[in-house]
């Protein structure tokens, strides 16, 4: 018996489709949350000229932390990670939360289609989103700030972004059980993704915070996947160091994604027992 | 028939109009106990939000540029009170706007508009029952900030 069969990819293919027909209803709305994000990495960066001074040479601890005073290339390539992972994430829910509201998620769990695959069809629609958000975060951020990094070892990019956002879609997963269980989950959902922004270090050193509240940055998955990418495109790491903060990423992406499911599947097995899948 | 509340239109009739609907909004946000908890009584976003700040004020330290700028080397409380005074703005703003929304997807936007009552009423309700709802908890921690 063969694990994923073809019409599952066409299932997969109709859902993204949908998904993105959907979004693209609402052109305001696209419009806004696909630029919005820059003002994030823009206020990281006025916030680091602050702290330069007027004439933008006052030394800071960064320097001395990291090594290099390229703050802007160390904030949105930090962003670019966690945004891949908390938009996908937030988008998820909040397209489940809205399945749940008009009625439609009951008729799509019952349907032969795995909800899993509900779920990974709104992952790749939002991922696609997400990265026209990151090209234009980008050209903007090049434009309005001078943003730049050395491109040298770019192989391994694609391969931590694909780990980062195997590991959105496992917590994705997770979450996605959460509102069946609780419906109103948004701020669990806020909770999980501010927490990965405060403590993930996209626009601050993770060595500059106390130590007993560090921990809680390496248990973080962006925390690895915004290192990998910095570790290439700002500080020049070699091979194999690359490969050391890849593996760690690769075993939150299988854990994360293990985890996801396990409690995916526990979660509407209560919901359907209790008979509230339908309910608002 | 007596139609008196419908004519006589108030600042007291206004007022009750407001009332009613954070009345309302508050009995359907409490139904969502985890969430309610977790947004109200723990805001646990404003603080974390509250901790990068703090984070951010390490990872640069007090230098010459943000006296310049600021005129102070505590950047944490700088950027704390910023944050907690933006929160307040955030709850109304997002209390308009999410209410807003939640009654169109459920259907009941249209209903409440063809009401005779103000719109500018209804949005004031609106936002001022998340304002109502949310700002104990901001308040809380705008007091301990204060007091730390």
């Amino acid at each position: 018996m063969k694990l994923v069969k073809r019409p599952d990819f066409q299932a997969l293919y109709a859902i993204t489709k949908k998904e993105l027909l959907e979004q693209s209803r609402y052109r305001q709305n696209i419009f806004y949350s696909t630029i919005s994000p820059i003002f994030t990495c823009l206020g990281a960066t006025a916030m680091y000229w602050m702290f330069t001074g007027y004439s933008r040479s006052s030394p800071t601890l960064f320097e001395t932390y990291t090594g290099t005073n390229n703050y802007i290339g160390f904030v949105f390539l930090g962003f670019l990670v966690v945004f891949y992972f908390n938009h996908t994430v937030w988008r998820v829910s909040y397209g489940i939360r809205r399945e749940q509201e008009i009625g439609t998620l009951e008729s799509n769990f019952l349907s032969p289609t795995h909800p899993v695959l509900l779920i990974l069809g709104k992952s790749l629609a939002f991922t696609i989103l997400s990265s026209v958000s990151a090209l234009i975060i980008f050209f903007i951020g090049w434009l309005s700030v001078g943003l730049y990094f050395e491109i040298t070892n770019t192989l391994f990019i694609p391969l931590i972004l694909f780990l980062v956002l195997v590991t959105s879609f496992g917590f994705g997963l997770f979450i996605s059980g959460v509102i069946m269980l609780y419906r109103q989950a948004d701020a669990i959902v806020s909770f999980f993704v501010f927490v990965q922004y405060t403590f993930c270090g996209y626009d601050f050193v993770v060595a500059a915070i106390p130590s007993w509240i560090r921990n809680i940055s390496y248990f973080l998955p962006a925390t690895w996947g915004i290192e990998a990418i910095r570790g290439i495109l700002i500080y020049n790491l070699g091979t194999e160091n690359i490969l050391k903060l890849i593996f760690i990423l690769g075993s939150f992406a299988f854990l994360y994604l293990f985890l996801g499911f396990y409690f995916l599947v526990r979660f509407e097995k209560i919901v359907k027992r209790r008979g509230g899948l339908g309910a608002y | 028939m007596n139609t008196t509340n419908l004519k006589k239109v108030t600042l007291w009739s206004e007022l009750r109009i407001i009332w009613a609907i954070g009345k309302k909004n508050l009995k359907v946000q409490t139904r969502y106990r985890a969430d309610y908890i977790l947004r109200t009584i723990i805001p646990l976003t404003l603080i974390v939000w509250c901790a990068k700040r703090i984070f951010n004020a390490l990872t640069f330290g007090p230098t010459e540029g943000l006296l310049e700028y600021t005129g102070t080397l505590d950047f944490t409380s700088f950027a704390v009170i910023s944050n907690i005074i933006m929160e307040y703005y955030l709850t109304v703003i997002e209390g308009g706007r999410g209410s807003i929304r939640e009654e169109q997807m459920v259907g009941t936007l249209e209903m409440a508009y063809t009401c005779p009552v103000d719109r500018s009423i209804l949005i004031a309700g609106f936002c001022l029952s998340n304002f109502v709802s949310f700002a104990p908890s901001i308040f809380a921690l705008s007091l301990s900030v204060f007091l730390m």
